[in-house]
């Protein structure tokens, strides 16, 4: 046997073995032909042609500045106060954290509910907002109250604390019932 | 006259053999078989003898040792053979000398020459070996209780040969030329048989030597 | 052509064999393995991918405050990463996933409606994603999981059909010495024996043992040849021993005859004289021959036994000289002994020594105008023994040959007369090498030849 092939075979029988990687990964992605549970479905099955569309709705959160400024917010139409409140409460992302936004409405803010009646939205919370310094206080209301007039509450809100409807506070300093966006106007960015 | 008796049985060489010694003067007894050979050497006693190993009926070692017994006669023995154990056969049969054939004729005949010549040297002086006496020229070698010890005349002549050398040693070669006469065709298996017949008969331990003593790579020497 | 060792190419060749065997056998294996655990895992991934966004779906439809909830509960069950994306941006993903996971091609791929898969490497993470359009609730689901434990299996199972292929190279070579062994044993068996018998240890014959078929007819025939040819030998030496020694009487008869026709030679004619000497000389030829060949014969046969003496080398030398040269009637060369030689000691069979001293002169005789001088030395820790003549010498071509028997040198053609039987420096060499030493041929300082023999000296054990 000369030496070359015997070489050669070496070669051959290590090439075999180091061609045994772990898993394969693959240059593209490929289609899976057969999807499970009708997900493919324009609808959603077992329902009466249900289905859910996401539109782009406005939250307000308080910008660098110390103004409030739009954000804007993917959710489910028709959309809710419930769930545009919900994103408002998530807060900035980091990104937007990063540009200077924050939020007022602290963390552990609870909203129990949110409903809309008359165009007017009650917004249901656990904590009073009295809790928060009357600067920080003005500001959560005025986001709660412009984001909630993009999604119908154009009369303006009330806040209820465990059901009870309290007094909220202006900017000017006097106390209504039911706040409006005009009444935190002064608030927004330019 | 010198007288020879050829016992031999191939008729061409024994033929020949006569013809070749009586041309140099010798009377001539011969005879094809050891029996007639010994018959004829009672009749009338050979000077010398040549007797050939291979003989029908008696063999020629026999017939060597019976005419030894007889007399103290050169006995040589012809042989086709040159195995040590035949010469040490032959020597052991009482024979003075071994001869191989194909022979040169010159040399067997000067070789009886020779043997014919030799005679013990009377005039040496008489000296003791342990308990026994040897005695020149009485011929004889006697024990200190009076028996006497058989030798032949080779041996007899290689003891005083060896003795007259004051304990000097002698080579192989020098004890061929002045016990045998021979000074160029010698044989010294000849000379070592010899001083082991001689070592048996005068040694009292013929396995351990201490008058016969061999010096090795040189020859022997006598011990007093 | 380099000559190879055979044991060491069967050895490689089943060492490669076995390596190369096992190798596939283990590659395949672990291929086939793997596919089929890639497979299971990926069908597994697939379908609680498919389970994960069906309940994404209810959840957007039903609550889908819950959204955040479910990812995360999702990926603290089962370890895998769920991102929900909604038109272009991404609506909520469980607390570890990480949107660069989900390259920019599955992406495409889901927009344009089609549910995607890929098994990617990032940053030696192997990780499957899925991508499912759920067009029912106006979203993609994205769905990543972790392929550690597949990657775990499958080196460990890696692992183990390296270390059998490994094992199996090993046994595979193991297995090769062992019948390389059992193949080879017997033909080196078989070359020892030969190279015994080319020394002379004529009874050596192949021992069968418990053996396969193929190696007892070696051994069988190997000792059948042996058998014949010492029986060849044997017949050989002894032809020539039986043909000399039936020569024996008739020659003694012509040797005796011819003496006696010598001693009545003056009764012969001139004529008659003339052949007579004719004969004589002829007669001597013959029986030197005879003697020669009988020698030859018996020592070819190894029939007669060496009688080693030790003995004084000086005194050796000057006998066998002295004897030679009486014995063919020559001149004596002087023998001189080199100072600082000393008289070392010597193992020989004497008869044999003055035969060999005995032909050189001889044949120095014949050939060069006679010896010179004998002439002892010491050459390196052997004895030197040299025999000058002052003739034409021996040509170097001639100087191995000249010891063959029979042979005929250019010396010999130059001389018509005084031939010699072919047969004296024959033995003369097989004598020397007896005895345990070495001739070779040199010049002598008389510009002749000189034939040197070197002998082993003895240390003196009884001084």
């Amino acid at each position: 046997m000369s030496r070359l092939r015997a070489v050669a075979l070496v070669l051959v029988g290590a090439v075999l073995l180091a061609g045994c990687t772990l898993v394969p990964t693959t240059e593209s992605p490929s289609r899976i032909n057969h999807v499970g549970f009708e997900l493919l479905s324009p609808t959603i099955p077992g329902t009466d042609n249900g289905k859910v569309v996401f539109i782009t709705r406005p939250i307000y959160i308080v910008d660098a500045t110390g103004h409030l400024s739009p954000l804007s917010r993917i959710v489910p139409s028709p959309a809710t106060l419930d769930s545009i409140l919900g994103e408002l409460l998530l807060g900035p992302t980091s990104i937007e954290g990063f540009a200077g936004y924050t939020s007022d409405l602290p963390k552990g803010f609870v909203l129990v509910g949110a409903t809309l009646a008359h165009k007017i939205g009650v917004v249901n919370i656990a904590t009073p907002l009295t809790s928060l310094p009357r600067q920080k206080q003005i500001l959560a209301l005025g986001q709660l109250v412009l984001t909630a007039y993009d999604v119908g509450a154009t009369a303006g809100i009330e806040i209820t604390v465990a059901g009870t409807p309290r007094l909220s506070l202006l900017p000017n300093g006097s106390r209504k019932l039911i706040v409006n966006r005009a009444d935190f106007a002064s608030l927004l960015n330019p | 006259m010198a007288r020879i008796l050829i016992v031999e049985d191939d008729d061409h060489i024994r033929t020949a053999l006569r013809l070749m010694f009586e041309g140099e003067g010798f009377d001539v007894d011969d005879a094809a078989t050891g029996e007639v050979g010994v018959a004829l050497f009672a009749r009338m006693a050979a000077d010398v003898a040549i007797v050939d190993v291979m003989l029908p009926g008696m063999s020629g070692f026999e017939t060597c040792q019976q005419l030894r017994n007889a007399s103290d006669l050169p006995i040589v023995i012809v042989s086709a053979r040159d195995e040590t154990v035949d010469v040490v056969l032959g020597l052991e049969s009482g024979a003075d000398d071994y001869v191989t054939k194909p022979f040169v004729p010159e040399e067997l005949l000067a070789r009886v020459k020779a043997h014919l010549r030799r005679r013990p040297d009377k005039s040496a002086k008489a000296f003791k070996m342990g308990d026994l006496q040897v005695i020149p020229d009485e011929g004889v070698v006697r024990h200190s209780d009076g028996t006497e010890l058989h030798l032949t005349s080779t041996e007899f002549r290689l003891l005083t040969d060896l003795a007259s050398m004051n304990g000097k040693v002698l080579s192989r070669e020098d004890l061929l030329e002045r016990v045998w006469g021979y000074d160029y065709f010698g044989d010294s298996r000849l000379v070592d048989v010899h001083i082991r017949r001689l070592r048996t008969k005068i040694e009292p331990d013929p396995a351990n030597p201490t008058f016969l003593v061999t010096v090795r790579g040189a020859g022997y020497k006598l011990v007093l | 052509m380099r000559r190879r060792s055979l044991r060491l190419r069967l050895l490689v060749t089943f060492g490669l064999g076995a390596f190369l065997l096992s190798s596939i056998f283990a590659s395949l294996t672990y291929l086939g393995v793997r596919h089929v655990l890639v497979d299971n895992q990926q069908q597994t991934d697939l379908r609680q991918s498919y389970e994960n966004a069906a309940l994404i779906r209810t959840t957007l439809y039903t609550s889908p405050p819950e959204l955040p909830k479910l990812l995360n509960s999702i990926q603290s069950a089962t370890e895998s990463n769920v991102l929900v994306r909604a038109g272009q941006q991404w609506l909520s993903k469980s607390s570890n996933a990480a949107t660069a996971d989900v390259s920019n091609t599955i992406l495409a791929s889901v927009n344009a409606g089609h549910a995607t898969d890929q098994t990617i490497d990032i940053d030696n993470r192997i990780i499957f994603v899925v991508g499912l359009p759920v067009p029912a609730v106006d979203t993609q689901v994205y769905e990543v999981f972790q392929l550690k434990n597949l990657e775990h299996t499958l080196s460990i199972l890696l692992l183990y059909m390296s270390a059998g292929a490994l094992l199996t190279t090993l046994i595979g070579m193991g297995g090769g010495l062992w019948v390389t062994r059992r193949a080879i044993r017997p033909l080196l068996e078989v070359s020892e024996a030969a190279a015994l018998i080319a020394q002379g240890e004529l009874s050596t014959r192949l021992v069968v043992t418990r053996a396969d078929e193929e190696v007892q007819q070696l051994t069988e025939s190997f000792n059948l040849m042996v058998s014949r040819l010492v029986e060849r030998l044997e017949r050989d030496a002894r032809f020539a021993s039986d043909v000399s020694h039936e020569l024996r009487s008739p020659l003694t008869t012509l040797a005796t005859t011819a003496s006696v026709l010598q001693q009545h030679r003056t009764e012969l004619s001139p004529a008659g004289q003339e052949s007579l000497n004719l004969l004589l000389a002829d007669l001597s030829i013959f029986q030197a021959l005879v003697e020669d060949l009988l020698e030859m014969a018996r020592s070819d046969a190894g029939a007669v036994p060496l009688a080693i003496e030790t003995v004084k080398s000086v005194e050796l030398v000057r006998q066998s000289v002295r004897s030679a040269a009486r014995r063919h009637g020559l001149a004596e060369p002087p023998v001189e002994v080199a100072p600082g030689t000393g008289d070392p000691l010597v193992q020989v069979d004497r008869r044999r020594f003055e035969r060999v001293m005995t032909n050189v002169i001889d044949n120095a005789h014949r050939y060069a105008n006679g010896a010179v001088a004998v002439r002892l030395g010491l050459e390196g820790n052997q004895l030197a023994i040299n025999i000058d003549d002052n003739g034409s010498g021996v040509p170097p071509e001639e100087r191995v040959q000249v010891f063959e028997r029979f042979f005929r040198g250019r010396a010999a053609h130059d001389r018509g007369i005084a031939r010699g039987t072919g047969l004296g420096l024959a033995l003369v060499r097989d004598h020397v090498l007896a005895i345990g030493g070495t001739i070779r041929i040199l010049d002598s300082p008389e510009g002749g030849a000189r034939f040197q023999i070197l002998l082993p000296m003895v240390e003196d054990a009884h001084p």
